[in-house]
């Protein structure tokens, strides 16, 4: 990694390609720049993105909006108590013609896959889902399917609507590299919004300005963005706090560590960077780490947020100088 | 090239300011030239060295410096070992001399000689390694941490040794010179001014350009024209020329400072001649001193060997009696027939054996004998001096601890008849005898021909001065007084007003008025009646130490007086009895035997009381006042220094990580030094957060937009240096252009503060505390 550099030439496309995409993006969803920049970390970093929020805020039109700007395949699983498995991974047929047995690929086999609502499917099903995406491979009758990179899963969740749900397990949770939570649009871009969906639905004039081939380059150089020995520290100082705090009853996993320094990678070279800063996981460790960790049972009663825990947890590491 | 060229003359310069500052301590160090060459090899093997390194590795990383110094110390100890003891390593069974041996007999010879101590067999270790520790520490400094203007209290301290050896006072201490001679203070001082000048200029040189004009030229001129490094020469040349003189002027105008520009600091002997300046064992110290020690067992049939004499004194200075320079060639060894200055060979005399022993207690390197004597059978590389008759130690080892030895004391019958009829020696001695200083005070020679005004032979006016100083003078006897034998100390001493002393002023007084009257002179310094022992032996001890004046006379040769009152235990010589109504009691040397057991020279100290003495000590209170001016000044000064040095270190520091001219630096060393300057001006400043997050802690204090520009590339520069995979130095003007921007947004008052009292120095706290800053940050 040290040894290649990443080219200025490199940084300019992951930055022009970035901005396409951007725009694109919130042309459907307005003033949540955040919140698309970390989509596309997740998405450059070969990650997953958990969207969990309350309904109507436009989780759905994020994920769709990302999907079309990439030219490339998208599927959407709207997952439902009685998706079984093999609705997500595939399934072989009997073909009387050939009289074989034939593969017809599930839901997953795309690079973007949009899975709406995933806390309702049950377990069973979302762990079919989940074995998928840690190894970017579907095994249906002892054959072994490759899934095309690039390979991205952006799962929604409602966490209000809690009646008929199974919610994801923190193991489970673990294998998302990022939640974020869109939140409620400020009241001007919401003004804009009733503006741009009088006519049509802008998701439709959404024409692609990138593809999968762009992306796997862009992935390519995000790789040989150099992490110095100081940040790798750092990043394993904070996971390690998450552990040794009082007030979490779960820390967060060694793939949480490489989902931060990934993220972190993406993050630096989104802003044009061949390298990353303690800055970058100073503001990614939220996003990345939050979903990870469960609160203890007394920061639970006195009403401490996880991600308050976790910002004092990360401004007591001090940044490491050198 | 020129850097090296530069190197070498700068580090040349420091060595040898160093050596001319050894120069001064010939004035405590007799023999000094015997040490040069060691003294100058020391001082070139260490900057050899420090040059060398430096110049091969200009950048001077902490450990090269350390490095530096330890080759420097191994190489300057190696030089000192070989020489002292032949090896460059200690041995157990050296060549020479074992060194902890040579050590051991250098404190030996500080504890028993007076300055000047003899440098060859006394202290030429300690010397050697004085002078190592100095060539290092001054290279240290000036060159190698480049402060030369700090390396100055190194040359303080070397030029301060024998100033604080010989005192202000030279009289007090006996030494009869000043402690350091000035023409050679202006030389070191100018020597160090030389340096801190070239460095200084050479540091103004490499000034490089401002960060806002990328193309300066390191050399351009200001725009009023000049050039501000030859500006920089100007004043401090002007400076430091106006200190030095100063320096030399205001000791003439304090009135008890005896400035005497003739001496530049060497009296090194010749070959063939050891180089002996005063043998004089503090008489008063002694005298005065609780214990009486015992020194040295005679045992003789002579029945009046109240007399022992150590050396002579033969060279009057204007600010006292000194040995003079002595020859003593290799055939006059004490060991055998003596011939009798001013005596002819041929004369045969009635001669009483003396045996004599000598005490550990007493390390001299002058034989104490009999006088005159003509014959001596002693052990070790003793010599005489054939026109003193005095034996001094030739062998740099030798002193008279534990050493017996015999002697043949010639008994010369002088009477006052046969010396009356013979003239006063001139002529005969060297007009050295007869030398007095151009500037004697004219007392002396007016008193002295006012007392033998009724004196006719050189024999009647000796008795006249011994008469009147014993009784008619309205003298009194005191080792209270701090006087010395000087010129300045003799008139005061002769002065009705004053008129108290002991025996040196007495015996200094007489011979300096027997010296105005043409009468050859000297002072003896010796011991004066001996205790008897219950076996017959005589005991001579501290307490005996004694001081008397020899006249010379043409057929007779060297003829003692005894000028110092009967309240000291003397008595007068037979042959230079007053014959005046109030003679002494005693009637002739051969009585004073039996009367010394109860007459110490010791047993009169009640006349301190004396009224004459509390006039006399005024003299001395201008001393004291002076001493404390001297240590007020010291004491400010040191005050001074302790004040100003958190503010050199910080500048120091400063200098270390920017460098001094346009030189890349790394960027962390530019970071340390905004987070050093901002916990100075007292921006807060977290060493928790990352560059990106203190920029904006340390930006609202920037009071430029330049600053602003600057802070944004040195965060910048140091996240790529701390982070990225390849960095590039920084420009030391960046952190320039974020300091000065700093200091702009600050008041002058805190500025000022931060300059000279500067938090960062003085302590660490001050940044920790404002670390707190970080754990209400927002993430």
């Amino acid at each position: 990694m040290g040894a290649v550099s990443t080219s200025s030439a490199d940084l300019e496309t992951v930055a022009r390609v970035a901005d396409r995409i951007r725009a694109n993006v919130e042309r459907v969803i307005e003033g949540k720049s955040d919140v698309v920049h970390s989509t596309l970390v997740v998405l450059l970093a070969e990650g997953h993105l958990l969207i969990e929020d309350v309904p109507g805020v436009g989780k759905t039109q994020l994920a769709k909006a990302l999907a079309r700007s990439i030219d490339g395949t998208v599927r959407r699983i709207q997952f439902t108590p009685d998706l079984l498995p093999s609705d997500v991974t595939g399934v072989s047929i009997f073909n009387q013609n050939t009289r074989e047995f034939e593969f017809r690929p599930g839901g997953v086999f795309a690079n973007i896959v949009i899975g709406d609502e995933i806390n309702r499917a049950s377990p069973k099903t979302q762990s079919a889902l989940l074995e998928c995406m840690e190894e970017h491979q579907v095994t249906v009758d002892a054959m072994t399917y490759q899934l095309e990179a690039p390979f991205l899963v952006i799962a929604t969740q409602n966490p209000i609507e809690m009646e008929g749900t199974y919610v994801l397990p923190e193991a489970q949770r673990d294998r998302f590299m990022a939640r974020v939570s869109i939140g409620y649009p400020p009241a001007a871009a919401e003004m804009a919004m009733i503006a741009n969906h009088a006519g049509a639905n802008p998701l439709d004039d959404l024409e692609p300005v990138t593809d999968a081939a762009e992306i796997r380059k862009l992935i390519g150089i995000v790789n040989q963005i150099h992490v110095a020995e100081p940040i790798q520290r750092y990043a394993v100082g904070i996971v390690a706090a998450t552990r040794a705090s009082g007030e979490l009853s779960l820390g967060a996993s060694p793939r949480a560590t490489l989902h931060l320094i990934r993220a972190a990678k993406a993050s630096a070279a989104l802003q044009g960077r061949d390298f990353v800063l303690p800055d970058d996981i100073t503001a990614l460790a939220a996003t990345v780490l939050a979903h990870r960790l469960l609160p203890s049972a007394e920061a639970a009663l006195a009403g401490r947020q996880v991600t308050e825990v976790l910002r004092s947890l990360v401004s007591a590491v001090p940044v490491p100088s050198a | 090239m020129v850097r090296a060229a530069r190197e070498l003359l700068l580090t040349a310069l420091t060595a040898a300011t160093v050596l001319l500052a050894i120069a001064t301590w010939s004035r405590i160090a007799d023999g000094l030239s015997h040490a040069t060459g060691t003294i100058v090899l020391t001082g070139a093997v260490v900057a050899g060295i420090g040059a060398a390194l430096r110049i091969a590795a200009p950048s001077a990383w902490p450990s090269l410096r350390v490095l530096t110094i330890l080759l420097q110390m191994a190489a300057a100890w190696s030089v000192v070992s070989i020489r002292i003891a032949g090896t460059p390593v200690p041995l157990p069974y050296a060549p020479r001399m074992r060194l902890e041996d040579a050590f051991v007999a250098a404190g030996n010879a500080i504890l028993h000689f007076s300055p000047p101590v003899p440098v060859v067999g006394g202290v030429l270790p300690l010397v050697l390694c004085g002078a190592a520790v100095a060539f290092v520490l001054a290279d240290l400094l000036a060159r190698t941490v480049r402060l030369p203007a700090i390396a100055g209290l190194v040359l303080l301290a070397v030029v301060a040794v024998p100033i604080s050896v010989m005192g202000s006072d030279p009289d007090v201490t006996g030494a009869g010179r000043r402690g350091v001679a000035p023409g050679l203070f202006a030389l070191v001082a100018l020597g160090w001014l030389a340096q801190v000048v070239l460095a200084e200029d050479d540091r103004l040189s490499r000034w490089g350009r401002e960060v806002d004009s990328p193309d300066g030229d390191a050399s351009r001129s200001k725009p009023d024209g000049s050039r501000p490094h030859l500006r920089a020469w100007g004043v401090t040349a002007a400076i430091g020329a106006v200190a030095t003189v100063l320096a030399l002027l205001v000791p003439l105008a304090l009135p008890s400072t005896k400035a005497d520009f003739s001496g530049w600091g060497g009296n090194g002997g010749g070959n063939g001649k050891v180089s002996v300046t005063n043998p004089m064992i503090d008489v008063r110290q002694n005298l005065v001193q609780g214990r009486d020690v015992p020194l040295i067992h005679v045992r003789t049939e002579d029945t009046d060997p109240s007399y022992l004499r150590i050396a002579v004194l033969t060279r009057f200075s204007s600010t006292q009696w000194t040995a003079g320079d002595r020859s003593i060639p290799e055939g006059q060894v004490a060991d055998g027939h003596i011939p009798i200055a001013g005596l002819p060979t041929s004369q045969t005399f009635a001669q009483t054996p003396y045996r004599i022993s000598i005490t550990d207690a007493f390390a001299s390197r002058w034989l104490p004998t009999p006088a005159p004597i003509n014959e001596i059978h002693a052990d070790g590389d003793w010599r005489y001096d054939a026109s003193t008759d005095d034996f001094i130690a030739a062998d740099k080892r030798l002193t008279t601890a534990g050493l017996s030895y015999t002697a043949d004391r010639v008994r010369i019958d002088l009477t006052a008849a046969a010396l009356n009829g013979m003239s006063a020696g001139n002529g005969l001695v060297s007009a050295l005898y007869t030398s007095v200083p151009a500037d004697l005070p004219p007392i002396v020679a007016q008193l002295a021909h006012e007392v033998t005004r009724d004196a006719a032979t050189p024999l009647e006016k000796a008795v006249a001065l011994q008469t009147w100083f014993r009784r008619t003078g309205n003298f009194t006897y005191s080792t209270e007084v701090t006087l010395g034998s000087g010129g300045t100390d003799l008139a005061t001493f002769l002065n009705p007003s004053g008129r108290a002393g002991y025996c040196q002023q007495y015996s200094a007084a007489m011979a300096a008025m027997a010296r105005t009257l043409g009468i050859p002179s000297r002072v003896a310094v010796g011991f004066l009646n001996p205790d008897q022992e219950p076996d017959g032996s005589y005991l001579f001890s501290s307490h005996d130490m004694h001081a008397w004046p020899e006249l010379y006379f043409a057929g007779a040769g060297w003829v003692r007086f005894e000028p110092t009152p009967a309240a000291a235990g003397t008595t007068v010589p037979s042959y230079a009895h007053d014959p005046g109504p109030a003679a002494d009691p005693t009637t002739g040397p051969s009585a004073s035997a039996s009367a010394s057991a109860s007459a110490k020279p010791t047993a009169a100290p009640s006349v301190a009381a004396d009224p004459g003495a509390s006039h006399l000590t005024t003299g001395a209170r201008t001393h004291h006042h002076l001493g404390w001016w001297l240590a007020g000044v010291l004491v400010l000064g040191l005050l001074a220094l302790a004040l100003a040095l958190p503010g050199v270190v910080r500048r120091r520091r400063r200098t270390l990580r920017l460098g001094i001219g346009a030189d890349p630096i790394r960027a962390e060393d530019g970071w340390a030094e905004l987070r050093d300057t901002a916990i100075d001006l007292g921006v807060p400043w977290s060493g928790g957060l990352s560059p990106r997050d203190t920029r904006p802690l340390v930006e609202g204090y920037v009071g430029s937009d330049a600053g602003r520009a600057a802070l944004d590339r040195l965060v910048d520069a140091v996240e790529r240096e701390r982070y990225a995979s390849s960095s590039e130095p920084l420009d030391p003007q960046v952190v320039r252009a974020v300091i000065a921007g700093l200091e702009e947004g600050d008041t002058p008052l805190s500025a000022r503060r931060a300059a000279w009292w500067p938090r960062s120095v003085l302590g660490r706290r001050a940044g920790a505390m404002e670390s707190a800053v970080d754990l209400d940050r927002v993430g």
